[in-house]
């Protein structure tokens, strides 16, 4: 190929030079250009090497379904790869290479594995070594594993980079009455149609510009700018450099749009890219054809590509891609590039393979009863082989001298969006292409995607499909539009020639690849796509597929309809993943969740941790601590003296209504229905199939007023049994419940010298002694700064204990109350760690063991369950297989020798018998300040009982370390609970 | 590129009324009443009057918004005024940023409309109040959440 | 990407709700028998085609509902309230 810039022409901007890189070299171009254009025009005629057989490939077409020049544009973190340099917006410092090659596209040292093609045909990868000829004695050698990680690295496309991206991404949302997809003539003027009209109506275009073909069209620029023109005054949002990459459920179309990768320094408060979700009342897909080429021989030289594509490269860029031009056509589209490679200077001769071709343009020379057979030159075509057909296919004619050779061989309708929509395509023989079917939904096709050739009534087309997405009824112009029939053709075999002709060259599927799975027995085209790769690359076969499907056809002896499609699912091209993922990155990944006296934890010297959603207080370290000495301290202060801990993230709910006892004796398995106002009760509920869901206490604040609490991260999970319960099952209770988690800033007060810790800071005359407020028991409050609240005394330490509830933005000030009368009497503030350790020491269960698993009685709380009332759960727990003795239970464990310690998470079986899942598994471990060892709790086989006397042993396979344990009773310290009363 | 003002209210009221299903006409009579309008609003409505404005929030429920009396018998009344943040945003660029936060028509929202939605993976409440639009967002998402909209802002205040 | 017609809140995302199950479902009285809870819990139909489903406007107005839907074509046919005085409480 010799390209050259033409003088003049194009619609690129010749006073605005732009500088690029290109394999490091400094290259030129224009305002308009894409990085192809520029290519072509700075005389870089291979800018890429194929998949497997690392063949030089060029530019080979004007758009999305490029296949030979795929690049990597950016560097460093933002290098892309796979990039299509026919879609790629020139800018200024654009930074661009050659991918899958080394030392690079020109030169590459991988086109030796071209020597060994024969080797390399499809489904190779799943043959080679494993036991066919001629490498069977590899099976089993694991040799397959060593050649494969070879192949891997001589194989691929472009390599992606390892760093972070630096980018921003956004997603937005958008409505509108009617989604135009493609601005050519049919989508221009659907859109126009629609929003003069009065509907509300954006318009999707993947180019840079509006238009579409007309763009490709000098002739039809002044009218072009006319219709944007009028689309501007009719209000239509227009939408460039944006991809509808789906069509979804319910009218929604997913839009990717390209924000700054056409800018040189885009302003970094702005997203690389925008995904847009559109709920549209109705689409238009105006998304055009793609012109087809033919599978010969060397037709994927550099110097090969689509007829229209050569015409767009010289009219709408000013680029003139070769000097002697030779197109191989079977239907009238050839006719209008070859006038314009002509009429900028080419020496253009056409090959129509029909008998009866057009006259020749001016400048043309046709000869009717000719195709191509074979294209020649290493790095560029540099003369072609004729080929006339003869009784059982064709042979050879004589040789053409040419730099350029056009394919035009029909077109296929873009029909991507419909087939996410189930929209089938049915093949048209007249028009040897797939044209789409109905949709059910509110879904038209319009223009060439409709199969409609011709410009004049391709405007008709969207106008029509415009109306019918308006709701009224308009006849859709018939398909088709050229004057004389097109000769169908997807190959060119002469005998004698055994070169590659390739199907897919994204991918390097050749023709006989397709005749080599149907050898194979994979006569149905999912298996036929799968097993070759065939459309599986970039391009989702766009450019491959319909002579893919034709070769299979006749080797299956049928016609091409039945045959089958494989159906085409989003995005219609490439998505970047961080484009989805829009703003949901990093610690951003998921919400944080923090407390009310989150800044006060930070300003008081807490280390934090995640616990679910919530960021909550892990320890506070003192000088010199770490994590270890800081909990035991914290544990021990607690037991000793007094400890302050942050339980503001357990979830609460408000159950409030004249029902709203009986409600609670039904969902908890322990009775509600007579607990006294100003008392709070520990209560289990069980899931429907009986297991254990949550816990929590509930307090009753009045007769008809509720206070539940539940674990931290079961909070969500419980709100919507709750609402499911009333609303689906139990309706005619009165009750409303309501999350009031975010309510309250509330702290657990623990120790000795708890009571005369809160003394301190109430206000005056109030009186929380074991009289007035016993074991339980719960009741208004009021601090020394005014603030009210609730207290309530409960323990999950084991402690003499209270938790004190105030409104949410009065927390920090209770805890400037209540810190320095705990620090004073000697007291710490404590965290998760702590709080862990003396719930481990007292047996007390959390969601590390009720884990969804375990059922009442598993976990030692039978007793629990009433006798006397149905509750949720109660029914399906009594299940025999729920009711074993060997089920696992609840127990505590103590290392044997009392110096070593051992993991959660351990399997813990019988000495010797390490198989299986084991006997039981250990829930949770700590340093025991209490007892002065480590300590857990878990889940064993028939629980202490079974195991009275017995040791068992804590087993890490995955991390190391066998730890020989006691089983004991999970009440390890102060079994009685003597010092939570009094 | 557009203006967009982003602020927090301080400290507002906010007292959550549900209704009975078999009483609803009464309940949003007394509702009115505290809030001096003469109808209760309906789904996705709001109204205002002197004693503070009313949010249709719920089938059964309504947010009260309000300087501090206490509410009718009868009814489930609960304190959510710490439970949640409340913040305005407001300019010419208010549209484009919430385009981006809510999944919702927000051109199609009339003054006074109210809707509930998800939002970067957090519950919030939108009304568009007569001085500004208002996002009401649980108190433990809200610090996160405020980052995501002066994010947003700042892309609306450069441009698309 | 289903969109549900909430009858309080109008047409909604379905990321807005949580699927509940399946809503031809009738749970016994709680202290009905192991087998017929067990048949309620664990028995389904499964059907190819239009179900009964219960879904949760989680992020919405929270109310339960009661939606018909073709599972093979995603076509929805009506959402009501669960909760039999919402839905005239609605009208």
């Amino acid at each position: 190929m010799t390209a050259r810039r033409l003088d003049a022409g194009g619609r690129i901007d010749r006073t605005r030079r732009i500088r690029f890189a290109w394999d490091g070299a400094e290259a030129r171009g224009f305002a308009g250009d894409t990085l192809a254009s520029a290519l072509m025009a700075s005389g870089h005629p291979v800018v890429g090497r194929s998949f497997k057989y690392h063949r030089p490939r060029g530019i080979m077409s004007a758009g999305v379904e490029e296949s030979g020049a795929i690049v990597t544009v950016g560097e460093g973190a933002r290098a892309e790869p796979n990039v299509k340099a026919t879609a790629q917006e020139l800018y200024e410092g654009l930074s661009a290479r050659g991918q899958n090659a080394w030392p690079n596209v020109r030169w590459d040292a991988g086109s030796v594995s071209g020597l060994f093609g024969r080797f390399f045909a499809a489904g190779f990868y799943y043959k080679t070594f494993m036991g066919l000829p001629p490498f069977e004695w590899g099976r089993g050698t694991g040799l397959w594993m060593r050649y494969e990680a070879l192949i891997r690295r001589a194989a691929g496309m472009g390599a992606a980079s390892r760093e972070p991206d630096p980018d921003a991404y956004e997603t937005a949302h958008a409505r509108c009455d009617v989604l135009v997809v493609g601005s050519g003539p049919a989508g221009l003027r659907a859109a126009l149609t629609a929003a003069e009209a009065g509907r509300d109506v954006i318009l999707v275009e993947q180019d840079f510009e509006l238009g579409g073909d007309l763009l490709s069209d000098p002739s039809e620029w002044a009218a072009r700018d006319e219709m944007v023109a009028a689309l501007e005054k009719a209000g239509v949002r227009v939408m460039l450099r944006t991809t509808a990459f789906g069509l979804y459920d319910h009218g929604v179309a997913g839009l990717v749009e390209r924000v700054t990768d056409h800018l040189a320094a885009p302003d970094p408060a702005l997203p690389r890219q925008r995904v847009w979700t559109v709920r549209a009342g109705a689409t238009v897909v105006a998304t055009g054809a793609l012109e087809r080429t033919v599978a010969f021989a060397g037709n994927d030289r550099p110097g090969v590509m689509t007829a229209q594509a050569a015409a767009t490269y010289a009219t709408r860029f000013g680029v003139l891609p070769g000097e002697r031009v030779v197109i191989a056509a079977n239907n009238d589209s050839a006719y209008g590039p070859a006038a314009v490679l002509a009429g900028a200077g080419a020496e253009v001769t056409v090959l129509d393979l029909r008998d009866a071709p057009p006259d020749a343009p001016d400048g043309v020379t046709v000869r009717a009863g000719r195709t191509v057979a074979e294209a020649h030159g290493a790095r560029g075509v540099t003369r072609v082989r004729m080929a006339r057909p003869v009784r059982d296919g064709f042979a050879g004619a004589g040789w053409l001298d040419c730099d350029l050779l056009c394919m035009a061989a029909g077109w296929t309708p873009v029909v991507n969006l419909g087939s996410h929509r189930d929209v089938r395509a049915t093949w048209d023989a007249g028009l040897a292409t797939f044209l789409p079917g109905p949709s059910r939904e509110a879904l038209h096709f319009a223009g060439a995607a409709a199969g409609v050739w011709d410009r004049a009534r391709c405007a008709a087309s969207g106008e029509a499909a415009a109306k019918r997405a308006m709701g009224e009824a308009a006849p859709a112009p018939e398909p088709g539009g050229w004057e004389r029939p097109i000769a169908p053709l997807y190959e060119v075999r002469v005998p004698d020639v055994t070169r590659k002709s390739f199907v897919d060259p994204q991918h390097d599927v050749t023709a006989s690849d397709v005749r080599l799975a149907h050898r194979e027995g994979f006569v149905s085209v999912e298996h036929l796509k799968r097993y070759t790769t065939l459309g599986m690359a970039t391009d989702q076969g766009k450019v491959g597929n319909v002579i893919g499907l034709a070769l299979m056809a006749e080797a299956l002896g049928r016609e091409i309809p039945a045959v089958g499609t494989t159906r085409f699912r989003p995005p219609y091209t490439p998505v970047s993943i961080g484009a989805l993922a829009g703003r949901s990155v990093g610690t951003h990944f998921r919400p944080t969740r923090r407390t009310p006296l989150h800044d006060w934890n930070l300003a008081h010297g807490a280390t934090m941790t995640d616990a679910g959603l919530w960021r909550r207080p892990w320890f506070y370290p003192r000088a010199g601590e770490g994590i270890a000495e800081a909990y035991v301290r914290e544990a021990a202060t607690v037991r000793e003296a007094v400890g302050i801990c942050d339980v503001s993230s357990l979830g609460k709910i408000a159950v409030q209504g004249p029902d709203a006892a009986e409600f609670l004796n039904r969902v908890y398995v322990n009775g509600f229905l007579k607990l006294p106002i100003g008392k709070a009760r520990y209560g289990v509920m069980l899931r429907d199939d009986g297991f254990v869901m949550d816990d929590g206490t509930t307090w009753r604040l009045g007769e008809e007023e509720f206070l539940m609490t539940t674990t931290t991260t079961g909070a969500g999970r419980v709100m919507v049994w709750l609402e499911e319960l009333l609303q689906t099952r139990w309706p005619e209770l009165r009750v409303h419940v309501a999350s009031t988690t975010d309510a309250w800033a509330s702290v657990s007060v623990a120790g000795p010298r708890s009571r005369e810790t809160i003394e301190a800071c109430l206000a005056d005359g109030s009186d929380i002694s074991d009289a007035a407020l016993p074991f339980m028991g719960v009741a208004r409050m009021r601090l020394a700064n005014g603030t009210e609240g609730w207290i309530a005394r409960i323990s999950f330490s084991g402690e003499r204990a209270f938790e004190l509830f105030v409104p949410a933005l009065d927390g920090p000030g209770m805890m400037d109350l209540l810190w320095p009368e705990a620090e004073r009497r000697g007291g710490c503030l404590y965290g998760l760690e702590a709080l862990g350790t003396l719930r481990i020491e007292k047996g007390h269960v959390t969601g590390a063991e009720l884990d969804g698993r375990v059922t009442l009685d598993d976990a030692g709380l039978g007793r629990m369950a009433s006798t006397k009332k149905a509750f949720v759960g109660d029914a399906l727990r009594r299940r025999s297989e729920l009711e074993r003795d060997d089920r696992p239970r609840l127990v505590g464990l103590f290392p044997k020798d009392r110096s070593a310690t051992f993991k959660a998470g351990s399997i813990l079986h019988a000495p010797g018998e390490a198989e299986g899942m084991g006997a039981g598994w250990v829930t949770a471990v700590t340093h025991s300040p209490a007892l002065g060892h480590w300590i857990g709790l878990g889940f064993i086989s028939g629980g202490a009982a079974a195991w009275d006397g017995r040791p068992a042993v804590a087993d890490d396979p995955t991390r190391g370390g066998s730890c020989e344990v006691e089983v004991v009773s999970p009440h390890m310290f102060d079994a009685d609970g003597g010092r939570m009363r009094g | 590129m557009a203006e967009v003002t982003v602020s927090e209210i301080a400290a507002p009221r906010l007292t959550q009324i549900a209704a009975w299903p078999d009483a609803l006409a009464e309940a949003g009579s007394a509702v009115a009443a505290l809030a001096g309008v003469e109808a209760a609003p309906g789904p996705g409505l709001s109204a205002t009057g002197p004693g503070g404005t009313l949010l249709r929030v719920e089938p059964l429920k309504w947010w009260w918004l309000h300087d501090g009396t206490a509410a009718p018998d009868g009814l489930a009344v609960v304190d959510l005024s710490a439970a949640r943040v409340h913040v305005a945003l407001s300019g010419p660029g208010a549209r484009d940023v919430l385009a981006r936060l809510v999944p919702l028509d927000v051109d199609g929202m009339a003054e006074g409309a109210v809707a509930s939605t998800l939002s970067h993976h957090t519950s919030v409440t939108l009304w568009r109040a007569p001085e500004a639009w208002r996002l009401i967002v649980p108190r433990s998402y809200a610090a996160d959440y405020r980052a995501m909209i002066d994010a947003t802002a700042a892309t609306v205040r450069v441009g698309s | 990407m289903i969109r549900l017609d909430c009858p309080f809140c109008g047409t909604r995302d379905h990321a807005e709700f949580a699927y509940g199950g399946d809503g031809s479902v009738t749970y016994p009285p709680l202290d009905a028998p192991t087998g017929a809870w067990h048949d309620a819990v664990f028995l389904r139909d499964n059907p190819k085609g239009r179900v009964v489903e219960t879904w949760h406007h989680l992020h919405g107005c929270r109310m339960w509902l009661r939606v018909e839907r073709d599972t093979v074509t995603h076509e929805v046919f009506s959402v009501r309230p669960a909760h039999p005085g919402l839905a005239e409480a609605l009208e």
